[in-house]
């Protein structure tokens, strides 16, 4: 289970954004979020991925706070992946970062095995989308907190990527979060949803 | 004046490799607009900055492009910009961060070869904002009012032919509408307008005609009507592809596609 607890943070000392938000995620589940632009989602993302420290709350991994120091078992995954990696690697060691990836794994999210030697820039958006994803699950992380992940992907690619995911959370029990602004990709893929109006500060 | 854009061959190359574009061909018609899409990295972006001659120096481009039958050269889509062909960019970092919005479409409006005495306010007005803009920096707008700066800025001179690049990333449903119906409405008005692009269910009430591009190639030319139902009305089996994958529809992959 993946809880957050009282969850509160700001970038702006003036401006709450997010105040005192609690949610849970269950193993295998698929919880769906969505709310406007600047409302916080991505920001409610990386706490609880451990990227910024809550100024209040805390994130449970199992009801104990989540280690940290190695590949971390709560995988944050970009909405801009180039930003998420080195752009001195090629594609093959930014891959392995965590661990060696499954090669059944990389064909069914239709990573190239070409891609290896090239770098972050010489592939599309939707290209490095698929590699950060492989790079998340290649450590087989407890949960994933995907933010708009398949927003740079055609529809094809889109389903294709969401059929794996779903296949993963039923097959292993990896539970995600799912941002999306996307109304109908949420009801199809989430089994629970949750959605904010405004600022999470607004709203709590 | 016809404001008829075509497309001919049109091919892109770079020194260092780069996503080119690949024998393209496309005719926008005047009292049309068309919508061309595809996902990121498909070449959308270069082909409306192909059209405009706005490539970087070391690009390579085969074809040809004419507007109402003479073809454009660089020098003659310089002095075409803003007045016959006007592209309403992706990135709101177009606008320029020391200068107020009313300073910007003024400066849009001048060249175009419109008078000073430019209404700024009713042009905003146009694109759903109220005067009050015209004095802020774009810095202390949101992305979607930025956006749609952009858009009142491109429309100043009441281009021909009017080419907008993702003009609805980042607005909420209401802009968006105000956004789309704004760009109908040119076409209505016998206009020929483009509007580039990922999301096909976004722009198609407004399409009357989908371009569908990837990897650098038009995969298919089709009516906006044909996206309906089983997808049966469409020429090619990629375009039915997209839409059955659509979450609103199957979200059925159905065959494997290795390709971002």
């Amino acid at each position: 289970m993946l809880e957050a607890r009282g969850l509160c943070y700001r970038h702006d000392p003036r401006l709450p954004l997010i105040e005192d938000i609690s949610l849970k995620i269950a193993p295998g589940e698929i919880l769906g979020l969505s709310g406007p632009s600047g409302c916080g989602k991505s920001t409610l993302a990386r706490l609880l991925a451990g990227y910024p420290r809550p100024l209040a709350g805390q994130v449970l991994l199992d009801d104990a706070p989540a280690a940290r120091g190695g590949p971390s078992p709560i995988q944050y995954l970009s909405q801009s992946p180039i930003q998420t990696m080195n752009p001195r690697w090629r594609i093959g060691r930014i891959i392995a970062e965590g661990a060696p990836p499954d090669p059944a794994l990389a064909a069914k999210l239709g990573v190239e095995p070409g891609w290896t030697t090239r770098f972050p820039h010489e592939l599309s958006g939707g290209q490095l989308m698929r590699v950060a994803l492989l790079r998340a699950v290649a450590i087989s992380p407890r949960f994933l907190i995907a933010d708009e992940i398949s927003a740079p992907l055609d529809a094809v690619a889109q389903a294709e990527l969401w059929h794996v995911l779903l296949g993963l959370a039923r097959e292993t029990g990896i539970g995600i979060l799912a941002i999306s602004h996307d109304e109908a990709l949420l009801s199809r893929i989430a089994t629970r949803r949750i959605g904010f109006a405004d600022r999470m500060a607004a709203i709590s | 004046m016809t404001h008829l854009l075509e497309i001919r061959n049109l091919s892109l190359r770079f020194p260092c490799g780069g996503m080119p574009l690949e024998d393209v061909t496309l005719t926008a018609r005047p009292g049309e607009l068309m919508a061309i899409v595809g996902a990121s990295g498909a070449g959308k972006s270069l082909l409306a900055r192909a059209v405009l001659h706005l490539l970087p120096a070391n690009a390579r481009m085969g074809g040809e492009i004419r507007l109402n039958g003479i073809p454009l050269s660089p020098a003659t889509a310089a002095g075409m910009r803003g007045r016959a062909l006007a592209l309403v960019p992706q990135s709101v970092t177009f606008l320029d961060p020391l200068a107020t919005v009313g300073q910007q479409i003024r400066w849009a409006a001048r060249r175009a070869g419109l008078p000073r005495s430019f209404p700024v306010d009713q042009a905003l007005a146009r694109v759903g904002l109220p005067p009050e803009v015209a004095r802020l920096y774009p810095g202390a707008i949101s992305a979607g009012m930025a956006r749609r700066v952009l858009l009142a800025a491109a429309l100043a001179g009441d281009p021909g032919v009017v080419l907008a690049d993702e003009p609805t990333d980042g607005l909420d449903p209401d802009n968006l509408r105000l956004v789309l119906r704004r760009l109908r409405a040119l076409a209505d008005a016998g206009r020929t307008v483009v509007v580039i692009t990922h999301d096909l269910v976004t722009a198609l009430p407004y399409a009357d005609r989908v371009a569908v591009m990837r990897e650098g190639r038009i995969l298919a030319e089709e009516r906006a009507a044909a996206f309906s139902g089983d997808g049966s009305a469409l020429l090619s089996d990629w375009s039915r592809r997209l839409w059955n994958a659509l979450p609103q529809n199957a979200f059925d992959t159905a065959g494997r596609s290795t390709h971002a």
